[in-house]
This record gives structure tokens, C-alpha cells and sequence, in this order.
């Protein structure tokens, strides 16, 4: 066979020899022939006795326990070595309740803890270290063996066997247990929730280590202290380092989480029976899980269904936002921070909303972003995470959103004609921040192309008619803007993307956060005010400066007389002198042809 | 003496020749670049916009161009006024009451009220006209112009309302004035079928005889101390028809 061929087992392919016969040696990767025809063959044997035998090995490695406990005659060759340095083994601690216990039980409990904490401390010598050699397998299968045909009785009848009865035939009254800090816990146990669990073969004692014969008092200083004290006895069977979220939870966190937290204790269930659906996730996420970061702080990792429930996003699972993570799989991820992590997971948004996010690549908070500002907005600052709700629909709610960080330019827009309005008389036709500086790709308006297409901005509502109308006001303040000296400039620049020199826009008069309404007030005092920002342009302005402007109305009789009556003469006369001349060029034409 | 007289009378001096050139060309930069800030939603004033570099750059040209039509315009006054009060210079460019009565019986003869045009002395009133269209238009321009360059200084000591008043006068006197010259001065120079296809004068400096009496005649009469017929040039006209056909 070692002359046939040269099999590669990690891969499943096999190198046979090539056509001349050859094997395959120095030639080139060319001349390798893979058979894949020869692992449907040891797969399917392989396939065929994990499915077969698999199932009967677990029931049967519970059992063994099971039966461990009950006879005290197997050592805990198999048991899982706490290696976990975080935890404390206190060997002393351990030896001394061991003593205590005077039963074979009890010797076997003291036993399995002094043996967890050996093979902590010296985990490769004995019969106990894990990974044993043949004797502790030969044992172990041979106990398979006799278990597999108890369990049969046990999975025929879901019934507790004679000494869980006895334990139940207290602990099904009201008794209370009282804690060191006061806090009391039903010691009431609800048989039938033991006799759905997948617990109910392995029976109380193997838990809590008592039976109905010897039954100590012990005190515990709080209730948490015996929960998490009770849950390591989970650990005897079930490996936490299977699941690297378990492991991360109980290390860091063994006095706050414990398994039964999210398993239940007597109606212990598999998770995905607890689950219902599509919020899978919450089975562990609505307890009250601690987050760690690396900068020490912590922060509870809990989803509450009725806010998602509420959430534009409520028919999503969590893995859609939350990839990386599924059912089967739960990675450790260690953020330096809840920043560091927030900015991580509203990457994540860009997998739906990609046209939101190309944008924001643009904007102003991005650049802050990537230039090392991790205060900069990202996308679940405005939006929320969890209670994410349409953007669309309140305005002041969304305008509040900037306030958070723009408090001061939020309350000078809170006082100008558009804030006050939208505030105190709710009415949404006013901008608010996203209108005028857009929402993802706010390039920030201390750029010359946001200052030339302020006009535009501004007349997205001021050349409305149908808004405009309900509030009285004229549409015409654009045109008159852009026939104007500076609107004409201003177009020209925009035209052709000048940024270097600065024209006066909408804001430069008007204001930009404070714009005030111009509208029915003391004219004297708003050109007073006009005055100091024709200033900041034409320093040399005097008093009667802002009058060269006449406003944004087509001068007419009463408002700029002079102006109108120059027009109006020129529109008369200019019309008169040509239609004259040419008159006279007609008649000059004539009376030449006339008199050839 | 006149009859078929292709002498040419000497006209204008090369001092006239050149101010008239150096007039058009700022007048055509001018209204290049002001009509095309004027009607600037236009194509191709953007296009002439775009040409002289932006719209800084067009204003720049336009003022500059502005000041040098001003500096004509005043010292074409200076220089006439000094003309005139030192060196004899006839004032014919003066405005009579004969130039209106000469455009009534012009009117009149064009009609076929009158049997004979007006009879014209150095300039006529057509040229008067336009004379003094360039002169006092060139006036109102720079003065609008400089307001329009100096709003804060103006409004320091007029209203501010002189500022946009200013520009309507500017706007509307430069748009009539590029129309007077589009029709009427350039039909009479180039156009009419008096002068067609090219009227010399203003190149060479010399009309022809023919045209001195026939639209310069009481000049002509002046010059060479001759009195010439009413109906000169239907006797002329007639007289060459004849010796051409014949």
C-alpha cells in the first residue's frame, strides 16, 4: 500500500502514481493526481459512526457521571482540570469541606474538587490528567457499555429516581434561605420543571452534592455567592472552552455570570429551546451580561426586546448587524474601549445602507474620524443602535440629534426665525442642521463651495411658491439676489469652482444659526444691523451704504423712486430712438430706390 | 467746376483718425465686456466671460477699459474747448436749430413731402447726433461707472439709493448706446447705398468731391466760395446717366 500511493490524510486526497507508473517524487505539481473517488468511501464510514455513536457516547458520558456520584467508584479520570488561573484554587479550602463530609458521597465530591484542583497544579502525572492513557479509556468504555443499557430504562419513564423524590419530597414546600446580606431564596423546587429539564437523569445530588441522608447546613454570604458557587458545578461535565464566550464570561466575570444565569438551574434547557426565533441572541441577552474593555470599564451587554421590538430594524436578526457572531459561534472580540467598538459595529451599517455610507466618506465627520478623532459622529451617534427609528420623520427630534455635540450653535438657532418656529410652533418647514448642511456628506461650511452654494441651499425653500406662500414671503429674493453685483459674482464663481475670494451670500446679510426675521420690523434697525455686515466686506461703509442695496424687491415707485423712473425712461426711450433710426434708415432706403 | 470731380477734400487730420479708432476699440471691449455682465445668463457671454479668465478679470478689463474711454472723452473736450477758444477752431460740432429743421425737411424729403434733402453744413445732424451721443454718453458712463467702482465712497456723500440708480443709468445708456451704433452708425458707414461697401473717410482722412456736395454742401460752398445749385444732385445724378448710357 506504501508503494501505491502516498495518501495525504489532512486533505483527504490521495497521490496516486502517474501514467508511466512513476511515483510521484521530484517531478512537477503537474504530474499529482488527486482520487477524490476514495473519500466518498472513508467518509461515509467515518460520517456513518459519528452519527451512530456519537449520540450513545454523550448520553452515556452523562450517565457515567451520573452513576459516579452515585457509587463513588470512578475516579474522575475524565474530569475537566481547572487550568483557569483566574480562579482561585484554594486546595486547602477544598481539602478541609472534604473532611467535613463524612459519606462516600461526600468523599467523592471532596475527591472530584481536590482532583480539579491537582490536575490544575499538575496536570500530566496519574490516572487523572486528562487525555488519559488506555486504562482510563478501557474503564471509561466499559462503563459506556453498562450505562447505555440503564439509560434505556431512564429515557423510557422521565421519572426521578427514588432519591430525587426524597430530595423533592422537602424542597417542594415553601422554605426560604436566608444569605449573609440578607437576601432570601426560595428553596422551593417545582418537580415538574426538574422532570422537563435535560437534567432530570443526572439527579440533584450531582449539582448540589447533598442527598436526602446528608443534608449539612452551610451558609453563603449573598445569593450570588451560592449561585455562581452552585453553577461551577456545571463545569464538572459541561466545557466552557468549547464556547469562547462562555469561557470569557465566567473568567472575568465568575462572581457576576453564572451558567444558570441564562440556563436555569432545575429547568435547565438547551439554549435553542429557551430561544424563541429570530431573537435568538436574547436567550443570553436580556440578563444582565457584563461587556469588559480593555481600559477596565464595563458595561452590561443587555438588548431589551421591547426596544427592538419598537426599531425600524425589527425585522432584522441581531447577525445582520452583529455579523461575525451566529448560533454556533460566539467569538471573544476584546475592544480597547465602547468607542473603539461602536465605531467597529456601525461599520457594519454599510452592508444595507451603502449609498448613506459611500456619502459620509465625504463628509466632514469622516475626515475627523480617520484623522484620529474618535468623538467624531458615526452612524449609530445619530441614529441609535438598538432603538434605531426613521430619520425622516421628526424633525426636532432629528435637529436635537447635532445638539448633542453642537450645543452652542443649536442654541443660536434655537432663538433665529427658523429654530424658534420649529420649536415653539412645531412647524417642519422651517431647515433645521441636515437641511442646510446635509446629513452624510457634510463636507463642513467653512469650505468655499459650501459658502457658493449657500444661494441654492437658501432657495430650496425661498424659491418655493407653495411653501413660501403660507408664510407670506416673497420667492423673488433669489432672483433679485443672483441680478445683483454679488449674485452675479457669486454665480460666476460658482461656475467656475473660484474659492479663493469671498462674495456676499444669503448669510452674509441675513446671518447664518441667528437669521432673524427681516420681515414687518423697524427699518432703521435692520439697516443698522445691515450696516455692520456690509462692514465686514466694505470696511470704508457709511451710514447710507446699505440703502445701495434695494432689497429684494424690484424697485418700484415707493421703494426705490429713482431707480424706477431711470428705468422706466430708458424703457421708453430706448425703444423710441431705435424704432426711430431705423425708421429713418428705411425711409433713407426708399427714397434712394425711389429716385434711381 | 464740381461736376464728375473725383478730387478728394481733405476731412480729418490723423489726431481725429486715431482718437476714433482708439474710441472704438475701448468702445467694443466696453460693450464686450459689459453686455456679457449685463445679460449674463447668455451663452456666449459666458463664453466671453470665460475667455477673459472669469468674471474678476472681465470687470478688470471693463474698468480699465472704462478709464481709458473717460481719459478720450475728456481730453477730446479739452483738447476741443482749447481748439476753439485758441485756435480759431470752428465749433461746427455746436447744435442749431437749423440741425432739427434739417431733420424735419430731411424726413419730409424721404417722404416725398419735399423735393430736396436738407442741405448740410461740416457735420449734419445725423453726425451731430451722434457726436454728442458719444460725448455726453461717454460722460454719464464714466461718472456711473466710477460710482458703481466706489459705492462706499459715493454713498458718503450722496444716498445710497444713487448706487443702483447709477446702474440703471449705466446699463441702460450703455445697451442704447451699443444699439445706436449697431444700427445707426454702422448703416451709415458701411450700409447705406450712398457709402457702400465702406465709407473711407474716417481711414483716410479725404472725402471725395462728389460726396462734399452732395452731403456736406454748404461746407463745400464755404471752402471754395462757390454757390451750389438746390437740386444739385438730381442734375448730377441725371447728368451721369446720361453720359454713362450715352
Amino acid at each position: 500500500m506504501g508503494k501505491e500511493y502516498c495518501g495525504n490524510f489532512s486533505t483527504g486526497y490521495t497521490v496516486l502514481p502517474n501514467a508511466e507508473g512513476r511515483l510521484p517524487g521530484n517531478e512537477t505539481t503537474a504530474s499529482y493526481k488527486a482520487n477524490p473517488a476514495r473519500i466518498p468511501a472513508t467518509g461515509q464510514v467515518l460520517r456513518f459512526t459519528c452519527t451512530a455513536f456519537l449520540p450513545i457516547i454523550g448520553i452515556a458520558t452523562i450517565m457515567k457521571f451520573a452513576l459516579s456520584n452515585l457509587f463513588g467508584t470512578i475516579t474522575g479520570g475524565n474530569m475537566q482540570p481547572a487550568t483557569d488561573e483566574d480562579m482561585p484554587c484554594r486546595q486547602a479550602a477544598c481539602e478541609e469541606r472534604g473532611k467535613r463530609r463524612g459519606t462516600a458521597l461526600r468523599e467523592q465530591t471532596a475527591e472530584i474538587i481536590r482532583n480539579k484542583c491537582l490536575a490544575g497544579s499538575q496536570p500530566k502525572e496519574g490516572p487523572l490528567s486528562i487525555g488519559g492513557n488506555m486504562t482510563v479509556r478501557k474503564s471509561h468504555l466499559f462503563m459506556l457499555a453498562v450505562l447505555v443499557v440503564l439509560l434505556t430504562f431512564s429515557f423510557s419513564e422521565a421519572k426521578l429516581s427514588d432519591m430525587d423524590e426524597a430530595c423533592l419530597g422537602c424542597h417542594q414546600m415553601d422554605q426560604t434561605l436566608k444569605f449573609g446580606n440578607g437576601e432570601t431564596l426560595s428553596l422551593k423546587v417545582n418537580p415538574a420543571e426538574v422532570e422537563k429539564s435535560v437534567h432530570r437523569i443526572i439527579g440533584c445530588s450531582t449539582c448540589h452534592g447533598f442527598t436526602s441522608d446528608n443534608h449539612p447546613q452551610r451558609s453563603y454570604k449573598s445569593r450570588k455567592e451560592f449561585t455562581s458557587l452552585s453553577a461551577r458545578k456545571c463545569r464538572q461535565c459541561h466545557d466552557t472552552k468549547e464556547n469562547t464566550i462562555h469561557e470569557k464570561l465566567i473568567r472575568e466575570s465568575a462572581t457576576n455570570t453564572t451558567c444558570t444565569d441564562c440556563h436555569g438551574a432545575h429547568a435547565v434547557k438547551r439554549v435553542r429551546e429557551l430561544s424563541k426565533g429570530n431573537q435568538y441572541c436574547l436567550t443570553c441577552h436580556n440578563k444582565e451580561l457584563e461587556v469588559h474593555y480593555k481600559d477596565g470599564h464595563k458595561e452590561m451587554a443587555i438588548v431589551d426586546e421591547a426596544v427592538l421590538n419598537k426599531s425600524v430594524h425589527k425585522n432584522l436578526s441581531c447577525v445582520d448587524c452583529h455579523v461575525m457572531v451566529s448560533a454556533e459561534e460566539h467569538p471573544v472580540r476584546r475592544f480597547q474601549n465602547k468607542r473603539d467598538f461602536s465605531i467597529v459595529m456601525a461599520e457594519n451599517c454599510r452592508r444595507c445602507h451603502f449609498d448613506k455610507y459611500s456619502r459620509t466618506l465625504e463628509g466632514m465627520h469622516f475626515k475627523q474620524l480617520i484623522e484620529g478623532n474618535a468623538n467624531a459622529p458615526i452612524c449609530s451617534d445619530c441614529h441609535g443602535t438598538h432603538a434605531i427609528a426613521s430619520a425622516r420623520k421628526d424633525k426636532l427630534a432629528n435637529a436635537q440629534k447635532c445638539e448633542k455635540c453642537h450645543r452652542d450653535v443649536y442654541a443660536i438657532y434655537a432663538k433665529s426665525v427658523h429654530g424658534a418656529a420649529l420649536i415653539k410652533e412645531n412647524i417642519e418647514d422651517v431647515p433645521i442642521c441636515s437641511d442646510c448642511h446635509k446629513a452624510h456628506d457634510n463636507a463642513g461650511p467653512h469650505t468655499a463651495n459650501f459658502r457658493i452654494s449657500v444661494p441654492q441651499i437658501c432657495a430650496s425653500c425661498h424659491a418655493n411658491k407653495e411653501v413660501m406662500q403660507k408664510y407670506g414671503l416673497s420667492t423673488k429674493v433669489i432672483d433679485t439676489y443672483l441680478q445683483d453685483f454679488h449674485g452675479v459674482t457669486m454665480k460666476f464663481y460658482r461656475q467656475y469652482g473660484q474659492t479663493e475670494k469671498k462674495i456676499a451670500v444669503c448669510i452674509d446679510c441675513h446671518g447664518v444659526h441667528d437669521i432673524a426675521r427681516v420681515k414687518n420690523q423697524n427699518a432703521a434697525v435692520v439697516k443698522q444691523h445691515l450696516l455692520k455686515r456690509c462692514q465686514k466686506c466694505h470696511a470704508d461703509a457709511t451710514a447710507n451704504f446699505p440703502d445701495s442695496w434695494v432689497s429684494h424687491y424690484e424697485p418700484n415707485i415707493k421703494k426705490a423712486p429713482m431707480v424706477y423712473l431711470v428705468d422706466l425712461g430708458y424703457k421708453i426711450f430706448i425703444p423710441f430712438m431705435i424704432i426711430g433710426l431705423l425708421l429713418q434708415i428705411i425711409l433713407h432706403l426708399w427714397r434712394y430706390a425711389v429716385n434711381r | 467746376m464740381y461736376t464728375a470731380n473725383r478730387e478728394y477734400i481733405k476731412r480729418f487730420g490723423p489726431a481725429r483718425i486715431i482718437e476714433h479708432w482708439l474710441n472704438a476699440g475701448t468702445f467694443v471691449l466696453l460693450v464686450v465686456t459689459g453686455l456679457a455682465q449685463k445679460f449674463y445668463d447668455y451663452e456666449i457671454s459666458q463664453w466671453v466671460i470665460m475667455t477673459f479668465g472669469g468674471i474678476d478679470t472681465t470687470r478688470l478689463v471693463h474698468r480699465y477699459s472704462g478709464i481709458a474711454l473717460a481719459i478720450l472723452t475728456v481730453q477730446h473736450i479739452l483738447v476741443a474747448s482749447f481748439g476753439i477758444l485758441f485756435r480759431k477752431w470752428q465749433p461746427s460740432m455746436i447744435i442749431h436749430l437749423k440741425d432739427f429743421r434739417d431733420a424735419i425737411d430731411n424726413i419730409r424729403y424721404y417722404l416725398g413731402l419735399s423735393e430736396y434733402p436738407a442741405r448740410c453744413d461740416r457735420y449734419d445732424y445725423k453726425q451731430k447726433f451722434e457726436y454728442w451721443g458719444v460725448v455726453v454718453g461717454g460722460i454719464l458712463m464714466a461718472a456711473t461707472g466710477l460710482a458703481l467702482w466706489f459705492p462706499t465712497m459715493v454713498t458718503r456723500l450722496l444716498p445710497g439709493q444713487f448706487i443702483p440708480t447709477a446702474k440703471a443709468l449705466h446699463t441702460n445708456e450703455a445697451l442704447l448706446a451699443f444699439l445706436v451704433i449697431v444700427t445707426w452708425h454702422i448703416y451709415n458707414a458701411i450700409f447705406s447705398p450712398e457709402v457702400l461697401p465702406l465709407d473711407t473717410v474716417i481711414f483716410t482722412g479725404k472725402i471725395t468731391q462728389e460726396r462734399m456736395i452732395h452731403e456736406h454742401p454748404l461746407e463745400y460752398e464755404r471752402m471754395f466760395g462757390v454757390k451750389l445749385p438746390q437740386h444739385h444732385d438730381e442734375d448730377e445724378e441725371a447728368g451721369n446717366a446720361s453720359s454713362t448710357t450715352s
